[in-house]
Protein backbone atom coordinates (compact mmCIF):
# COMPACT_ATOMS: atom_id res chain seq x y z
CA UNK A 1 0.00 0.00 0.00
CA UNK A 2 1.18 3.15 -0.40
CA UNK A 3 2.00 5.67 2.13
CA UNK A 4 0.86 9.03 0.53
CA UNK A 5 2.78 11.15 3.41
CA UNK A 6 6.08 9.82 1.67
CA UNK A 7 4.38 10.21 -1.65
CA UNK A 8 3.66 13.65 -1.37
CA UNK A 9 7.52 14.21 0.25
CA UNK A 10 8.60 13.23 -3.09
CA UNK A 11 6.62 15.30 -5.37
CA UNK A 12 7.60 18.22 -3.39
CA UNK A 13 11.10 17.47 -3.39
CA UNK A 14 10.73 16.94 -7.44
CA UNK A 15 8.41 20.28 -7.78
CA UNK A 16 11.13 22.10 -5.31
CA UNK A 17 13.61 20.79 -7.92
CA UNK A 18 12.46 21.72 -10.92
CA UNK A 19 10.99 25.43 -10.03
CA UNK A 20 14.35 26.30 -8.37
CA UNK A 21 15.78 24.58 -11.56
CA UNK A 22 14.02 26.33 -13.80
CA UNK A 23 14.46 29.97 -11.95
CA UNK A 24 18.10 29.51 -12.03
CA UNK A 25 18.69 29.19 -15.21
CA UNK A 26 16.37 32.02 -16.04
CA UNK A 27 18.58 34.80 -17.94
CA UNK A 28 17.34 38.52 -17.35
CA UNK A 29 19.30 41.74 -18.80
CA UNK A 30 18.48 45.22 -18.62
CA UNK A 31 19.52 48.15 -20.26
CA UNK A 32 23.00 48.98 -18.72
CA UNK A 33 21.58 53.09 -18.26
CA UNK A 34 25.03 53.78 -16.95
CA UNK A 35 26.18 52.91 -20.15
CA UNK A 36 26.28 54.39 -23.63
CA UNK A 37 23.06 53.89 -25.33
CA UNK A 38 21.63 55.28 -28.13
CA UNK A 39 17.97 55.77 -30.16
CA UNK A 40 18.79 57.68 -33.45
CA UNK A 41 16.36 58.76 -35.95
CA UNK A 42 16.96 60.38 -38.96
CA UNK A 43 14.48 62.26 -41.72
CA UNK A 44 16.43 62.06 -45.34
CA UNK A 45 14.99 64.93 -47.09
CA UNK A 46 16.78 66.24 -49.57
CA UNK A 47 18.70 69.42 -48.01
CA UNK A 48 16.66 69.45 -45.18
CA UNK A 49 18.05 65.95 -43.45
CA UNK A 50 18.72 66.08 -39.93
CA UNK A 51 18.71 62.86 -37.40
CA UNK A 52 17.66 63.52 -33.42
CA UNK A 53 19.24 61.49 -30.89
CA UNK A 54 18.43 60.06 -27.37
CA UNK A 55 19.82 58.52 -24.62
CA UNK A 56 17.45 57.83 -22.05
CA UNK A 57 16.72 54.17 -23.29
CA UNK A 58 15.49 51.56 -20.70
CA UNK A 59 14.02 48.13 -20.66
CA UNK A 60 15.46 44.37 -21.00
CA UNK A 61 15.97 41.11 -22.35
CA UNK A 62 14.69 38.00 -20.86
CA UNK A 63 14.52 34.00 -21.35
CA UNK A 64 14.16 31.30 -19.53
CA UNK A 65 16.35 28.24 -19.64
CA UNK A 66 20.01 27.62 -20.24
CA UNK A 67 20.11 28.06 -23.69
CA UNK A 68 20.30 31.27 -25.56
CA UNK A 69 17.05 32.91 -25.77
CA UNK A 70 15.91 29.29 -25.05
CA UNK A 71 12.30 29.85 -23.04
CA UNK A 72 9.41 32.28 -22.96
CA UNK A 73 11.97 35.20 -24.36
CA UNK A 74 10.69 38.64 -23.85
CA UNK A 75 11.91 41.71 -24.47
CA UNK A 76 11.03 45.16 -23.90
CA UNK A 77 12.83 48.86 -24.55
CA UNK A 78 11.25 52.56 -23.94
CA UNK A 79 12.94 55.53 -25.15
CA UNK A 80 12.21 58.83 -23.39
CA UNK A 81 10.03 61.17 -26.57
CA UNK A 82 11.50 64.06 -24.67
CA UNK A 83 15.15 63.37 -24.68
CA UNK A 84 15.72 63.08 -28.40
CA UNK A 85 17.48 66.49 -29.27
CA UNK A 86 18.25 67.41 -33.18
CA UNK A 87 20.47 70.46 -32.10
CA UNK A 88 17.84 72.64 -32.80
CA UNK A 89 15.54 73.53 -29.57
CA UNK A 90 12.61 75.04 -31.90
CA UNK A 91 12.70 71.44 -33.85
CA UNK A 92 13.16 69.75 -30.81
CA UNK A 93 9.92 71.15 -29.42
CA UNK A 94 8.12 71.01 -32.68
CA UNK A 95 8.78 66.89 -32.64
CA UNK A 96 7.57 66.60 -28.97
CA UNK A 97 3.83 68.52 -30.25
CA UNK A 98 4.06 66.50 -33.22
CA UNK A 99 4.75 63.20 -31.39
CA UNK A 100 2.23 64.07 -28.46
CA UNK A 101 4.55 63.71 -26.15
CA UNK A 102 2.84 65.31 -23.29
CA UNK A 103 0.29 62.60 -22.83
CA UNK A 104 3.03 59.67 -24.26
CA UNK A 105 6.37 60.49 -22.71
CA UNK A 106 7.43 56.80 -23.87
CA UNK A 107 8.21 55.14 -27.08
CA UNK A 108 7.74 52.01 -26.50
CA UNK A 109 8.90 48.35 -28.14
CA UNK A 110 7.67 45.28 -26.61
CA UNK A 111 8.53 41.77 -27.81
CA UNK A 112 9.41 38.56 -28.28
CA UNK A 113 11.88 36.36 -30.15
CA UNK A 114 10.99 34.39 -32.89
CA UNK A 115 14.62 33.43 -34.06
CA UNK A 116 18.02 33.31 -33.98
CA UNK A 117 21.06 32.14 -35.58
CA UNK A 118 24.85 32.64 -34.96
CA UNK A 119 26.59 34.67 -37.02
CA UNK A 120 29.62 33.70 -38.49
CA UNK A 121 32.90 35.49 -39.93
CA UNK A 122 34.15 34.63 -44.02
CA UNK A 123 35.64 31.29 -42.45
CA UNK A 124 32.78 30.27 -40.83
CA UNK A 125 33.77 30.88 -37.38
CA UNK A 126 31.05 31.78 -35.04
CA UNK A 127 31.78 35.71 -33.86
CA UNK A 128 29.76 35.54 -31.20
CA UNK A 129 27.11 37.59 -32.29
CA UNK A 130 23.52 36.28 -32.91
CA UNK A 131 21.24 37.43 -35.13
CA UNK A 132 18.11 38.07 -33.62
CA UNK A 133 14.43 38.05 -35.49
CA UNK A 134 11.89 39.78 -32.80
CA UNK A 135 7.67 40.30 -33.36
CA UNK A 136 6.26 42.78 -31.22
CA UNK A 137 4.16 46.08 -30.67
CA UNK A 138 5.86 49.62 -31.09
CA UNK A 139 4.28 52.23 -29.49
CA UNK A 140 4.56 55.71 -30.95
CA UNK A 141 2.36 59.02 -30.28
CA UNK A 142 -0.21 56.82 -28.72
CA UNK A 143 -0.69 54.57 -31.57
CA UNK A 144 0.49 51.01 -31.30
CA UNK A 145 1.50 48.84 -34.27
CA UNK A 146 2.59 44.97 -35.04
CA UNK A 147 6.38 45.33 -36.42
CA UNK A 148 9.03 42.68 -36.91
CA UNK A 149 12.22 44.13 -35.97
CA UNK A 150 15.72 42.28 -36.47
CA UNK A 151 19.07 42.68 -34.31
CA UNK A 152 22.55 41.77 -33.31
CA UNK A 153 22.74 40.05 -30.17
CA UNK A 154 26.15 39.70 -28.33
CA UNK A 155 26.05 37.87 -24.97
CA UNK A 156 29.40 38.00 -22.64
CA UNK A 157 29.10 36.62 -19.37
CA UNK A 158 28.00 39.94 -17.78
CA UNK A 159 27.70 42.30 -20.51
CA UNK A 160 25.79 42.07 -23.62
CA UNK A 161 25.43 44.56 -26.71
CA UNK A 162 22.33 45.22 -28.99
CA UNK A 163 22.68 46.68 -32.10
CA UNK A 164 19.03 47.26 -34.61
CA UNK A 165 17.88 49.10 -37.47
CA UNK A 166 14.66 49.30 -38.66
CA UNK A 167 12.42 52.18 -40.56
CA UNK A 168 8.27 53.17 -40.13
CA UNK A 169 6.08 55.50 -41.95
CA UNK A 170 4.68 58.33 -39.96
CA UNK A 171 1.40 57.97 -41.27
CA UNK A 172 1.52 54.32 -39.51
CA UNK A 173 1.00 56.05 -36.44
CA UNK A 174 -1.20 58.32 -37.56
CA UNK A 175 1.16 61.36 -37.80
CA UNK A 176 1.36 63.93 -40.26
CA UNK A 177 4.95 64.72 -41.99
CA UNK A 178 5.55 68.39 -40.39
CA UNK A 179 7.30 71.15 -42.23
CA UNK A 180 10.69 72.14 -42.21
CA UNK A 181 10.30 74.89 -44.31
CA UNK A 182 7.39 76.27 -45.90
CA UNK A 183 6.78 73.98 -48.74
CA UNK A 184 9.64 71.08 -47.45
CA UNK A 185 8.07 68.69 -45.21
CA UNK A 186 9.55 65.46 -42.87
CA UNK A 187 10.65 62.63 -44.52
CA UNK A 188 7.70 60.27 -44.22
CA UNK A 189 10.27 57.02 -43.68
CA UNK A 190 11.62 57.70 -40.70
CA UNK A 191 14.86 55.20 -40.23
CA UNK A 192 15.82 53.70 -36.37
CA UNK A 193 19.42 52.92 -35.31
CA UNK A 194 19.37 51.13 -32.20
CA UNK A 195 22.73 51.00 -29.91
CA UNK A 196 22.29 49.65 -26.30
CA UNK A 197 24.49 48.18 -23.05
CA UNK A 198 22.87 46.00 -21.34
CA UNK A 199 23.92 43.82 -18.16
CA UNK A 200 23.34 41.01 -16.75
CA UNK A 201 20.98 41.03 -13.40
CA UNK A 202 21.49 37.75 -10.92
CA UNK B 1 12.68 12.65 10.49
CA UNK B 2 9.28 12.94 8.93
CA UNK B 3 7.87 16.77 8.33
CA UNK B 4 4.05 16.73 8.73
CA UNK B 5 2.13 16.74 5.80
CA UNK B 6 0.65 20.13 6.33
CA UNK B 7 4.45 21.66 6.58
CA UNK B 8 4.85 19.66 3.43
CA UNK B 9 1.74 21.19 1.86
CA UNK B 10 2.95 24.95 2.77
CA UNK B 11 6.65 24.23 1.40
CA UNK B 12 5.43 23.08 -1.71
CA UNK B 13 2.65 25.91 -1.87
CA UNK B 14 5.70 28.34 -0.96
CA UNK B 15 7.88 27.46 -3.65
CA UNK B 16 5.27 27.34 -6.40
CA UNK B 17 4.47 30.67 -6.14
CA UNK B 18 7.84 31.76 -5.52
CA UNK B 19 9.17 30.19 -8.45
CA UNK B 20 6.11 31.59 -10.66
CA UNK B 21 6.63 34.85 -9.31
CA UNK B 22 10.59 34.66 -10.37
CA UNK B 23 9.48 33.28 -13.82
CA UNK B 24 8.98 36.64 -14.42
CA UNK B 25 11.64 39.37 -15.54
CA UNK B 26 12.49 41.76 -12.41
CA UNK B 27 12.78 44.74 -14.40
CA UNK B 28 10.66 47.89 -13.40
CA UNK B 29 10.11 50.56 -15.54
CA UNK B 30 12.24 53.86 -14.63
CA UNK B 31 10.70 57.13 -14.31
CA UNK B 32 10.87 59.90 -16.88
CA UNK B 33 13.55 62.18 -16.57
CA UNK B 34 13.86 64.95 -18.91
CA UNK B 35 12.48 67.95 -16.89
CA UNK B 36 10.93 70.48 -20.28
CA UNK B 37 9.70 74.21 -20.01
CA UNK B 38 5.86 74.41 -20.56
CA UNK B 39 5.40 75.49 -24.03
CA UNK B 40 2.29 78.45 -23.83
CA UNK B 41 3.08 79.59 -27.03
CA UNK B 42 5.62 78.45 -29.24
CA UNK B 43 7.38 80.73 -30.71
CA UNK B 44 10.12 83.47 -28.99
CA UNK B 45 8.75 86.77 -29.82
CA UNK B 46 5.51 88.23 -31.58
CA UNK B 47 5.96 90.67 -34.18
CA UNK B 48 7.19 93.76 -31.23
CA UNK B 49 6.72 92.18 -27.71
CA UNK B 50 7.72 89.36 -26.05
CA UNK B 51 6.90 86.16 -25.18
CA UNK B 52 7.80 84.31 -22.21
CA UNK B 53 9.36 81.15 -24.45
CA UNK B 54 13.37 81.33 -24.30
CA UNK B 55 15.45 79.32 -26.17
CA UNK B 56 16.87 76.17 -24.90
CA UNK B 57 20.53 75.99 -23.17
CA UNK B 58 23.15 76.29 -26.15
CA UNK B 59 20.79 77.58 -28.97
CA UNK B 60 20.75 80.34 -31.13
CA UNK B 61 18.01 82.59 -32.79
CA UNK B 62 18.18 85.44 -34.78
CA UNK B 63 15.76 88.67 -36.06
CA UNK B 64 15.74 90.83 -38.92
CA UNK B 65 12.65 93.13 -38.66
CA UNK B 66 11.77 96.21 -41.49
CA UNK B 67 8.79 98.35 -40.79
CA UNK B 68 8.75 100.47 -44.49
CA UNK B 69 8.19 104.12 -43.72
CA UNK B 70 5.77 105.11 -46.71
CA UNK B 71 2.02 103.96 -45.29
CA UNK B 72 0.22 101.42 -47.58
CA UNK B 73 -1.92 104.34 -48.16
CA UNK B 74 0.27 106.06 -50.18
CA UNK B 75 -1.25 103.82 -52.87
CA UNK B 76 1.19 103.08 -56.22
CA UNK B 77 3.15 105.73 -55.82
CA UNK B 78 5.22 104.61 -53.00
CA UNK B 79 4.50 100.77 -54.26
CA UNK B 80 1.61 100.52 -51.74
CA UNK B 81 3.91 101.05 -49.02
CA UNK B 82 7.15 98.98 -49.95
CA UNK B 83 9.32 101.73 -51.25
CA UNK B 84 12.28 102.51 -48.19
CA UNK B 85 12.92 103.73 -46.27
CA UNK B 86 12.86 101.34 -43.57
CA UNK B 87 13.42 101.16 -39.97
CA UNK B 88 15.40 97.50 -39.46
CA UNK B 89 16.41 95.31 -36.49
CA UNK B 90 18.66 92.35 -36.44
CA UNK B 91 19.13 90.78 -33.23
CA UNK B 92 20.72 87.32 -32.15
CA UNK B 93 19.75 85.71 -29.23
CA UNK B 94 21.45 82.63 -27.05
CA UNK B 95 20.54 80.27 -24.81
CA UNK B 96 22.72 80.42 -21.74
CA UNK B 97 20.09 77.52 -19.51
CA UNK B 98 16.85 76.24 -20.71
CA UNK B 99 14.88 79.14 -19.04
CA UNK B 100 17.68 81.83 -19.18
CA UNK B 101 18.80 83.67 -22.65
CA UNK B 102 20.36 86.45 -23.91
CA UNK B 103 20.04 89.15 -26.68
CA UNK B 104 21.74 91.66 -28.33
CA UNK B 105 20.02 93.39 -30.96
CA UNK B 106 20.27 97.12 -32.97
CA UNK B 107 17.97 99.08 -34.86
CA UNK B 108 18.98 101.49 -37.28
CA UNK B 109 16.63 104.73 -35.31
CA UNK B 110 19.23 106.08 -33.54
CA UNK B 111 21.56 102.95 -33.67
CA UNK B 112 20.08 102.29 -30.66
CA UNK B 113 21.77 98.95 -29.52
CA UNK B 114 20.46 96.81 -27.04
CA UNK B 115 21.31 94.04 -24.25
CA UNK B 116 18.38 91.79 -22.88
CA UNK B 117 18.29 88.99 -20.55
CA UNK B 118 14.86 86.74 -20.32
CA UNK B 119 14.38 84.72 -17.86
CA UNK B 120 11.48 82.54 -17.49
CA UNK B 121 10.46 82.63 -13.93
CA UNK B 122 7.20 80.52 -13.45
CA UNK B 123 4.83 78.25 -15.22
CA UNK B 124 2.14 76.00 -14.71
CA UNK B 125 1.11 73.45 -16.90
CA UNK B 126 -3.03 72.96 -16.36
CA UNK B 127 -5.75 71.98 -18.74
CA UNK B 128 -7.85 74.30 -17.12
CA UNK B 129 -5.39 77.29 -16.92
CA UNK B 130 -1.70 76.85 -18.48
CA UNK B 131 0.34 79.99 -17.26
CA UNK B 132 4.05 81.50 -17.67
CA UNK B 133 5.74 83.82 -16.31
CA UNK B 134 8.85 85.19 -17.42
CA UNK B 135 11.03 88.92 -16.70
CA UNK B 136 12.89 90.75 -19.58
CA UNK B 137 15.78 93.46 -18.27
CA UNK B 138 17.41 95.20 -21.18
CA UNK B 139 20.05 97.92 -21.29
CA UNK B 140 19.95 100.15 -24.60
CA UNK B 141 22.56 102.52 -25.70
CA UNK B 142 21.83 105.32 -28.68
CA UNK B 143 25.08 106.34 -30.17
CA UNK B 144 23.21 107.98 -33.27
CA UNK B 145 22.72 111.80 -32.54
CA UNK B 146 22.24 114.34 -34.85
CA UNK B 147 24.89 116.92 -34.74
CA UNK B 148 23.40 120.01 -32.76
CA UNK B 149 23.27 117.50 -30.17
CA UNK B 150 26.49 118.14 -27.97
CA UNK B 151 26.93 114.91 -26.52
CA UNK B 152 29.29 112.03 -26.73
CA UNK B 153 28.14 108.88 -28.36
CA UNK B 154 28.55 106.81 -25.20
CA UNK B 155 27.57 109.62 -22.54
CA UNK B 156 24.99 108.60 -20.06
CA UNK B 157 21.93 110.10 -21.48
CA UNK B 158 22.31 108.14 -24.29
CA UNK B 159 21.61 104.93 -22.35
CA UNK B 160 17.94 103.89 -21.37
CA UNK B 161 16.81 100.89 -19.35
CA UNK B 162 13.67 98.44 -20.10
CA UNK B 163 12.47 96.33 -17.90
CA UNK B 164 8.85 94.11 -19.18
CA UNK B 165 7.06 91.31 -16.75
CA UNK B 166 5.56 88.53 -19.39
CA UNK B 167 2.06 86.69 -18.65
CA UNK B 168 1.09 83.95 -21.22
CA UNK B 169 -1.92 81.63 -20.94
CA UNK B 170 -3.64 79.81 -24.25
CA UNK B 171 -7.50 79.13 -24.31
CA UNK B 172 -9.59 77.38 -27.19
CA UNK B 173 -8.02 73.98 -27.10
CA UNK B 174 -4.24 76.23 -27.27
CA UNK B 175 -4.90 77.68 -30.98
CA UNK B 176 -5.34 81.54 -28.97
CA UNK B 177 -2.11 82.50 -27.31
CA UNK B 178 -2.28 85.65 -25.58
CA UNK B 179 0.08 87.91 -23.60
CA UNK B 180 0.07 90.86 -21.24
CA UNK B 181 3.21 92.56 -21.40
CA UNK B 182 3.35 95.93 -18.34
CA UNK B 183 6.74 97.56 -19.77
CA UNK B 184 8.51 100.39 -18.24
CA UNK B 185 11.24 102.03 -19.88
CA UNK B 186 13.68 104.75 -18.19
CA UNK B 187 15.04 107.51 -20.16
CA UNK B 188 12.49 107.16 -22.86
CA UNK B 189 13.16 110.44 -24.20
CA UNK B 190 17.25 110.67 -24.42
CA UNK B 191 16.60 114.45 -25.92
CA UNK B 192 14.66 115.71 -23.25
CA UNK B 193 16.25 117.86 -20.17
CA UNK B 194 14.87 116.25 -17.48
CA UNK B 195 14.89 111.99 -17.55
CA UNK B 196 11.47 110.52 -18.55
CA UNK B 197 9.73 107.29 -18.13
CA UNK B 198 7.29 105.69 -19.99
CA UNK B 199 5.19 102.84 -18.71
CA UNK B 200 3.32 100.56 -21.61
CA UNK B 201 0.76 97.79 -21.26
CA UNK B 202 2.13 95.50 -24.58
CA UNK B 203 -0.83 93.10 -25.10
CA UNK B 204 -1.72 90.53 -27.86
CA UNK B 205 -3.40 87.71 -29.15
CA UNK B 206 -2.19 84.79 -31.40
CA UNK B 207 -4.75 82.68 -32.78
CA UNK B 208 -3.45 79.71 -34.79
CA UNK B 209 -5.71 78.85 -37.69
CA UNK B 210 -3.54 75.35 -38.21
CA UNK B 211 0.04 74.55 -36.82
CA UNK B 212 1.54 76.70 -39.75
CA UNK B 213 -0.63 79.94 -40.23
CA UNK B 214 -2.25 82.51 -37.74
CA UNK B 215 -3.51 85.46 -36.97
CA UNK B 216 -2.17 88.32 -34.95
CA UNK B 217 -3.08 91.36 -33.07
CA UNK B 218 -0.66 93.48 -30.96
CA UNK B 219 -2.05 96.78 -29.21
CA UNK B 220 0.44 98.88 -26.75
CA UNK B 221 -1.19 101.79 -24.89
CA UNK B 222 1.13 103.76 -22.56
CA UNK B 223 -0.49 104.01 -19.20
CA UNK B 224 1.95 106.52 -17.84
CA UNK B 225 4.83 108.75 -18.35
CA UNK B 226 6.62 110.19 -21.62
CA UNK B 227 4.63 109.82 -25.18
CA UNK B 228 5.77 112.74 -26.33
CA UNK B 229 8.90 112.76 -29.64
CA UNK B 230 10.99 110.46 -30.18
CA UNK B 231 13.61 112.09 -32.49
CA UNK B 232 14.40 115.65 -33.02
CA UNK B 233 12.41 117.38 -36.23
CA UNK B 234 9.12 115.01 -34.92
CA UNK B 235 6.02 117.08 -34.09
CA UNK B 236 3.00 116.35 -32.04
CA UNK B 237 3.13 113.35 -29.50
CA UNK B 238 3.80 109.42 -30.14
CA UNK B 239 0.62 107.38 -30.09
CA UNK B 240 -0.57 103.66 -28.85
CA UNK B 241 1.00 100.99 -30.81
CA UNK B 242 -1.48 98.83 -33.23
CA UNK B 243 0.21 95.73 -35.39
CA UNK B 244 -2.03 93.26 -37.31
CA UNK B 245 -1.59 90.46 -39.68
CA UNK B 246 -0.64 87.02 -40.21
CA UNK B 247 2.10 84.95 -38.41
CA UNK B 248 3.94 81.61 -40.30
CA UNK B 249 5.55 79.31 -38.67
CA UNK B 250 7.72 76.33 -39.72
CA UNK B 251 10.51 74.27 -38.64
CA UNK B 252 12.50 76.91 -37.13
CA UNK B 253 11.41 79.92 -38.59
CA UNK B 254 8.39 82.49 -37.44
CA UNK B 255 7.43 85.00 -40.15
CA UNK B 256 5.04 88.02 -38.92
CA UNK B 257 3.41 90.06 -41.66
CA UNK B 258 1.66 92.39 -40.76
CA UNK B 259 0.74 96.13 -40.91
CA UNK B 260 1.37 98.99 -38.08
CA UNK B 261 1.42 102.30 -37.20
CA UNK B 262 4.59 102.18 -35.36
CA UNK B 263 8.03 102.01 -37.68
CA UNK B 264 10.12 101.92 -34.14
CA UNK B 265 11.45 98.77 -33.60
CA UNK B 266 13.66 98.31 -30.47
CA UNK B 267 12.19 98.12 -27.30
CA UNK B 268 12.92 101.31 -25.99
CA UNK B 269 11.70 103.02 -29.00
CA UNK B 270 8.62 100.97 -30.02
CA UNK B 271 6.85 101.28 -26.52
CA UNK B 272 7.16 105.10 -26.00
CA UNK B 273 4.26 104.94 -29.08
CA UNK B 274 3.96 105.19 -32.71
CA UNK B 275 4.73 108.33 -34.22
CA UNK B 276 0.89 108.87 -35.45
CA UNK B 277 -2.23 107.22 -34.37
CA UNK B 278 -3.99 103.60 -35.36
CA UNK B 279 -5.94 104.97 -38.45
CA UNK B 280 -5.74 102.33 -41.04
CA UNK B 281 -4.06 105.78 -43.31
CA UNK B 282 -1.34 105.62 -41.04
CA UNK B 283 -0.62 101.65 -41.73
CA UNK B 284 2.94 100.46 -42.56
CA UNK B 285 4.01 97.43 -43.78
CA UNK B 286 5.86 95.21 -41.14
CA UNK B 287 7.77 91.87 -41.41
CA UNK B 288 9.88 89.96 -38.98
CA UNK B 289 11.85 86.86 -39.70
CA UNK B 290 12.79 84.92 -37.03
CA UNK B 291 15.56 81.45 -37.05
CA UNK B 292 15.85 79.38 -34.72
CA UNK B 293 19.21 77.63 -34.65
Amino acid sequence: MIDTTSLLQRWSFLVCLVAITSTADAAEWHVDRKATNNVTFTSEVVTFSFEGTNDKVDGFLYWEGPGLFEGKPQLLFQVEVNAFGTGIGKRDSDMRDVLKADKHPLSTYKGTIIGHEAITDSSGVPTGQQHVRTRGTLGLAGVERSVDIDGIVAVGDSTATLQAEFNFRLAEFDIEAPSLAAFVKVSEQIDIAVDLSLKRVK
Amino acid sequence: MKFPMRIHALLLTLVVCSSGAWAQPSWQASETTIDLPVEILSALQMANLPTTTTLDQGDFFYEISHRFHPTVDEGYDANFGLDGPVSMRTAVSYGLADRWMLTVGRSNVLDNLDVTSKWRLYERDSASFPLALALSLGLALNSDLPAIVDRGATDADNFQFVAQAIANTVAMDGRLGLGLVPSYVHNSAIFAVDRQHTVTLGTYARFELNPMWGVFVEYSPALEGYQGILLPGETGRSHDSLSLGTALSTGGHDFYLFVTNNTRLNATQYLVGAPTDAAPKNWHLGFGITRHL
